[in-house]
């Protein structure tokens, strides 16, 4: 009797073994490929730590890639049939991979997310049709970062004066702050990078593309203006030459102390506040010339048409992209959101990442619209060798204007 | 007064060699907010741990530390066998197409390894040596240089020994591990020190086959420090250090072979 009894016991486990095993959902490993900057890739593993208690069949492979061969092992993994479930982007990759990336627009949930998201942000994120293709994690503004402790002892209130600055009265501060700064050996530098350089374009007026970007609208007046005060700057040694002529680091500079001023970006908060220990700094206004303007940027969060698992990989991706996920990455990162409602205080510096928001408000659409174009994107390296050149002064900066919108035009033949 | 002349001249040339060494052990010492300062210094004024601590801290590198150890010691193993055997073979034994198979081998070298890229990592792939450390010691393991060290040291050994050994009865495999390898440690020295110095630097390959982070290399993580807009010189100078210490044990040990076995080739008996 007790056999049977013992008997039947085990059969009824292992029937509910086997039926168990029948419904438990299968593993599911996700590949997330990510570069960093800082840690962004420790804080994305601990926002989504939520995600993973309440997914316990799906484990995420964080595979880290150095940023500067981050596109050659993309492009490696896509060509050789393995691409990730899910990968960050940077801006200038975007229209790059537009091709192999599944599109987030027309799914429900997406377009939902979407209207939490500024237009400028999922601007850098479509494709030419317009369809998003990937999702802002974080959104980046080119910006002014002064010495403070320089213009202190100028006796400019650089808080106050820039609230309303024009270039003009920027170089006529700069003057004085590096008469009363003898450790001040320039007012300015610029990283060396189409990017940065097209601050100075925007706000004197120019741009890459023509409104509807279908050719181009690079070789006008407004472009000169940029190109020769930016020439201006290097010739009058108000700008390191070693910057754009050489192979110096600009942020090395700023720390230093042998600059007063970095045109970079937000990204820059982080670096400098663990950095910079003997000098006061922070963030004002760019200086104005025809307009106010930043340049937006930002990184991005995709999934590939021949991902394996693209289901998992979308689920992650919308949760991941929704506000409280998104304010708690952009806030242990350091970083502004590019959702509209997120509402973020950081440990320190807040003062700071609202000037650049305050900028990229004033920011014109174009901009974005320009940075998420294939053209300028192929253009960029050529543009840059271009403006090196006429800094040199092997050609005008009516020649590399030229010879920027004619290498232009070729892309759109 | 000439010998006084020579050393000055070997100090001075030996100083502007190590001071970037020098100069990247001292530097991983300062802190962070000391990097760049202005006049730059040599010595930190305040010396710290934090950039060691940090950098450990950062990512899991006692592991990429065995990884790298394990590629670089095994796949340099596997390195000289191969060589070794092949340069006997291409030098003292004569078979139809052994000049040309000698000269495909060396050919291959001329073929960059980005412009064959795609190809290998399907291969990989389909072999499922993806994301394995045996995926990076396997393929590369036979070099052609390393052939070609081996089979033009290997000629200068007089025929005459292996014929003896073959009279007293010895076997091919007998002479080979009794006759050639003994004689060959100059070159099998010379062939380790380039093979681990090699491995331990190589990015290429280690960047092609691998993307899972337990697996990846020193190297890999090393270049992780590098952001697209930021550079943690700390943890980088502090992690270069580290990496540089199995380079230097190797080529303190095996020095005394090196030179012998680079220039020995060069005449033939």
């Amino acid at each position: 009797m007790r056999k049977k009894k013992i008997a039947s016991m085990m059969v009824l486990l292992l029937l509910a073994v086997a039926l168990g095993s029948l419904w438990a959902q299968p593993k599911t490993t996700l590949t997330v490929l990510w570069f960093n900057d800082a840690n962004e890739s420790d804080v994305f593993m601990a926002t989504m730590a939520d995600y993973q208690q309440d997914h316990p069949n799906v484990t995420i492979d964080m595979q880290v890639i150095p940023f500067k061969d981050y596109e050659n092992k993309l492009r490696l993994m896509i060509a050789g049939g393995n691409p990730p479930d899910v990968a960050r982007l940077a801006s200038a990759h975007v229209p790059l991979f537009a091709n192999s990336l599944e599109p987030l627009s027309g799914k429900p949930v997406f377009d939902e997310l979407a209207k939490g998201y500024f237009a400028s942000s999922l601007a850098l994120g479509q494709d030419d049709n317009g369809r998003v293709m990937v999702m802002p994690t974080e959104a980046t503004a080119n910006g002014m970062i002064v010495n403070k402790t320089y213009f202190k002892n100028a006796g400019i209130d650089v808080d106050k004066l820039s609230q309303t600055w024009t270039w003009d009265q920027w170089v006529d501060a700069m003057k004085k702050v590096l008469k009363a700064n003898p450790k001040a050996k320039y007012g300015i530098t610029v990283d060396f990078s189409t990017h940065r350089f097209s601050t100075f374009l925007y706000e004197a007026g120019g741009r890459f593309l023509s409104s509807d970007g279908k050719s181009m609208n690079f070789n006008t007046p407004e472009t000169l203006d940029a190109l020769k005060f930016f020439k201006m700057l290097h010739d009058e040694a108000l700008a390191p030459k070693s910057v754009w002529m050489g192979s110096e680091n600009p942020q090395e500079l700023f720390q230093s102390g042998l600059v007063a001023c970095h045109v970079g970006g937000s990204w820059l908060i982080n670096a400098y506040s663990r950095n910079i220990k003997d000098f006061e700094w922070g963030v004002v206004r760019m200086p104005s010339r025809k307009i106010n303007s930043s340049v937006p940027g930002g990184k991005f969060v995709g999934t590939f048409k021949n991902s394996p698992n693209k289901k998992e990989a979308l689920d992650l991706i919308a949760v991941f992209s929704d506000k409280a996920h998104n304010e708690q990455y952009c806030r242990d990162t350091f970083n502004l959101s590019a959702r509209k409602d997120a509402n973020i205080t950081y440990a320190s510096r807040s003062k700071d990442f609202a000037v650049f928001t305050e900028d990229l408000n004033l920011t014109p659409a174009y901009t974005a619209d320009d940075w998420k174009s294939d053209v300028v994107a192929k253009l960029n390296s050529y543009a840059r060798e271009q403006i090196v050149e006429g800094l040199l002064g092997k050609q005008t900066m009516e020649q590399t204007a030229a010879n920027i919108q004619a290498k232009g035009n070729s892309y759109f033949k | 007064m000439n010998k006084f002349l020579k050393y000055t001249l070997l100090l001075i040339v030996s100083f502007v060699f190590l001071f970037p060494i020098l100069w990247v052990l001292l530097s991983s010492f300062k802190p962070q907010s000391e990097l760049f300062t202005y006049p730059l210094t040599i010595l930190p004024h305040r010396p710290t741990l934090e950039n060691y601590v940090n950098a450990f801290a950062s990512g899991d590198f006692i592991t990429y530390y065995k990884n790298s150890l394990f590629v670089s010691v095994v796949a340099t193993l596997i390195t000289i066998t191969i060589n070794v055997m092949a340069g006997y073979a291409l030098s003292k034994f004569w078979f139809r197409g052994r000049d040309l198979i000698f000269y495909v081998m060396v050919g291959t070298l001329m073929i960059p390894l980005q412009a064959i890229m795609i190809p290998i990592f399907i291969l990989l792939k389909n072999l499922g040596l993806l994301n394995s450390l045996w995926g990076i010691i396997i393929p590369p393991a036979a070099t052609p240089t390393g052939v070609f060290l081996a089979r033009q040291y290997l000629q200068t050994i007089p025929d005459s020994f292996i014929e003896a050994a073959r009279i007293d009865g010895a076997g091919e495999f007998k002479i080979f591990t009794m006759i050639i390898v003994p004689l060959a440690k100059p070159i099998i020295a010379t062939i380790a020190i380039f093979s681990f110095m090699w491995r331990w630097n190589d990015f290429l390959w280690p960047f092609i086959v691998v993307s899972a982070n337990k697996k990846m290399t020193l190297q890999l993580a090393l270049a992780n420090f590098v952001g697209q807009f930021q550079i943690n010189w700390g943890n980088l100078l502090a992690m270069t250090v580290v990496t540089m210490i199995p380079m230097i044990i190797v080529f303190l040990a095996l020095q005394k072979y090196f030179v012998k076995g680079l220039t020995a080739g060069g005449v033939k008996a």
